[in-house]
């Protein structure tokens, strides 16, 4: 064997194996994004609901956000991280979906984009 | 968002292996390109240890932690060591290869080591990425010591004195917070991939090392199989400084053994370099650090071996970088780090049940799998056909190792005599002698094949 031929087949050796390998493994756990975070309720739902009047990348953001819903009458409105590294604004005081789905309704009217989520775990 | 962190890991890493090669290169030791990639898991460990152990001392004295203070210790660190380069006279390192023609045998057997190795590194990364925060050690003080760094810049009284572990060195909490800051957050899943960063520096400095002192054939396998241990696939990816320790002590050990060797100059500022960062990353490590550099220097005085007061000097440079941190726990109220009577009220009984439990520990196949026994085995035909002067270094401080080991067992009364590492971190601890072990194993079996006239 030449040592051209030694070293392409080095490369081989190296170079199969640590490509094939990633390509083989598709349908493994893939990256998790951000909408990973957010839960539609979806019609019906009857178990823990929050309404979500958005998200915010910061804090600062998220609390203007929270002085503004407090200003349309959500009074016990509040802030909370949501796991995938950003801010939201919730009410939690939603005991049933047509409940929410109303409080949502009238959210909109008042310019908010509230949307009515399944409370995460714990 | 877990992209962006990851890139943020590679970037902070990239900085730390730049800093190292720098470091590495003003000392005179990159000549060629393939210098560089050789000793790249040398130069990064050294830019891990360099800029932890700088951070410690600048936290102590009340400089504050932040985004821009990294960016600035990245840049006037890596600008100082090139300027001490310059200033030296060295060139940019010439050409790639290094005109040492290996065999077809020993390229096809390297580019095999590295592939198998690579793989095992994939594999770890699709386990780590995302991971959870579950080691008690880690979710209990070792991550709340480093968001602490992150949100308050420095080292907060309360958290520093009130969690447990309060004597423990902030080396690993100061790598941490820069890696939050990395991420652009807490993001307490995507930082373990930090710590498959420092797996993957220390395997590539392992190798990197022993690359033209081991033949390949005995260097992959012994690799490979410290890697695959049960211990080491459990313990690797925890967020504590167990890990980070080990690999500081052992990288530095081999380039003590190997300064003893050659003599060269560099090997001493690097294990110098690795061994500071060793005592500020756990309390053992400053019995490693110490047991390294007066093993060394006890060998150097033995064999006549010139540069005897370079290691000296490095010894008192590592004792200094350690002093700053103690001084700070002490004037906090903190008790010291030994016990108070440094174990010499313990009965005889608990003594020989301590040393029985370290040699239990360490012939553990399920943790350790054969590696102890290998290396063994390699320390026993290098004494009788291979390099006893090396074999000599190593089994010595392998042995005042393992001994610290029992002690740390027999000395803090308070430790029940059992392997279970809730109560006793003898497990813990014995990963720095099998580590050890396992990476002095491709030295020894080497001298041994190339008998004893190979002996320097």
């Amino acid at each position: 064997m030449t040592r051209t031929s030694a070293r392409l087949l080095a490369a081989a050796i190296i170079v199969v194996p640590l490509l094939a390998y990633p390509l083989m493994a598709v349908g493994g756990a893939r990256f998790p994004s951000r909408d990973d975070c957010v839960r539609l309720a979806p019609e019906g739902e009857t178990g823990a609901l929050d309404l979500v009047f958005g998200r915010r990348d910061t804090v600062a953001e998220a609390e203007r956000l929270l002085e503004q819903v407090r200003g349309v009458g959500y009074k016990d409105a509040e802030l909370q991280g949501d796991g995938c590294g950003r801010w939201k604004v919730l009410y939690d005081g939603i005991e049933s979906y047509e409940q929410g789905a109303s409080s949502a309704e009238q959210a909109h009217g008042a310019g908010l984009e509230a949307r009515l989520e399944l409370e995460p775990p714990g | 968002m877990t992209v962006r962190a990851i890139a943020g890991l590679l970037a902070l890493n990239g900085a730390f292996a730049l800093l190292g090669l720098s470091l590495l290169w003003s000392l005179g030791v990159l000549l060629r390109w393939a210098d560089a990639l050789r000793l790249a898991g040398v130069g990064y460990l050294a830019g891990v240890a360099s800029f932890g152990v700088l951070w410690t001392q600048l936290l102590v004295i009340g400089v504050p932690f932040g985004g821009w203070g990294i960016v600035a210790t990245f840049a006037v660190g890596t600008a100082a060591v090139c300027v001490l380069g310059l200033v030296l006279g060295r060139s940019l390192p010439r050409g790639f290869g290094d005109g040492r023609g290996s065999s077809t045998t020993a390229l096809l057997t390297t580019a095999a080591g590295v592939a198998l190795t690579g793989l095992w590194l994939e594999a770890l990364f699709r386990a780590v990425r995302l991971q959870s925060l579950q080691a008690y050690d880690g979710w209990a003080f070792w991550v709340p010591k480093a968001k602490a760094i992150f949100f308050f810049g420095g080292l907060d009284e309360q958290v520093f004195t009130m969690l447990p572990g309060p004597t423990y060195p902030p080396l690993v909490p100061i790598i941490n917070a820069a890696a939050f800051h990395a991420m652009g957050g807490v993001d307490t899943v995507t930082f373990h991939l930090q710590y498959w960063f420092l797996v993957l520096g220390a395997v590539a400095a392992i190798a990197g090392l022993l690359q033209r002192r081991a033949h390949p054939a005995l260097l992959w396998p012994a690799l490979v199989l410290v890697l695959v241990v049960p211990r080491f696939g459990a313990g690797l990816l925890t967020p504590q400084a167990d890990v980070l320790v080990d690999v500081f002590f052992v990288v530095g050990a081999l380039l003590l053994a190997l300064w003893l060797s050659d003599g060269g100059s560099w090997r001493l500022a690097a294990a110098a370099v690795l061994l500071a960062g060793a005592t500020l990353t756990k309390r053992e490590g400053l019995l490693f650090a110490a047991a390294a550099i007066a093993v060394a220097l006890l060998a150097a005085a033995l064999w006549r071996r010139p540069g005897r007061r370079w290691l000296v000097v490095s010894g008192l440079l590592v004792g200094a970088a350690a002093v700053p941190w103690r001084l700070w726990y002490r004037h906090m109220g903190i008790g010291g780090e030994a016990p108070s009577d440094a174990g010499l009220g313990g009965s005889f009984d608990r003594l020989a049940d301590s040393l029985r439990l370290s040699f239990d520990v360490l012939f553990d196949t399920g943790l350790w799998s054969v590696v102890p026994l290998i290396a063994l085995v390699a320390l026993g035909a290098a004494l009788v056909w291979g390099d006893r002067r090396l074999a000599l270094f190593v089994g010595v401080l392998l042995g005042i190792v393992f001994v610290g080991g029992a002690w740390v067992t027999y000395s803090f009364a308070d430790i029940p005599i059992t392997a279970d590492e809730a109560v006793n971190p003898i497990v813990r601890y014995t990963g720095a002698v099998v580590l050890l072990a396992g990476a002095a194993t491709p030295l020894l079996l080497d001298s041994v094949w190339r008998g004893r006239e190979g002996q320097t």
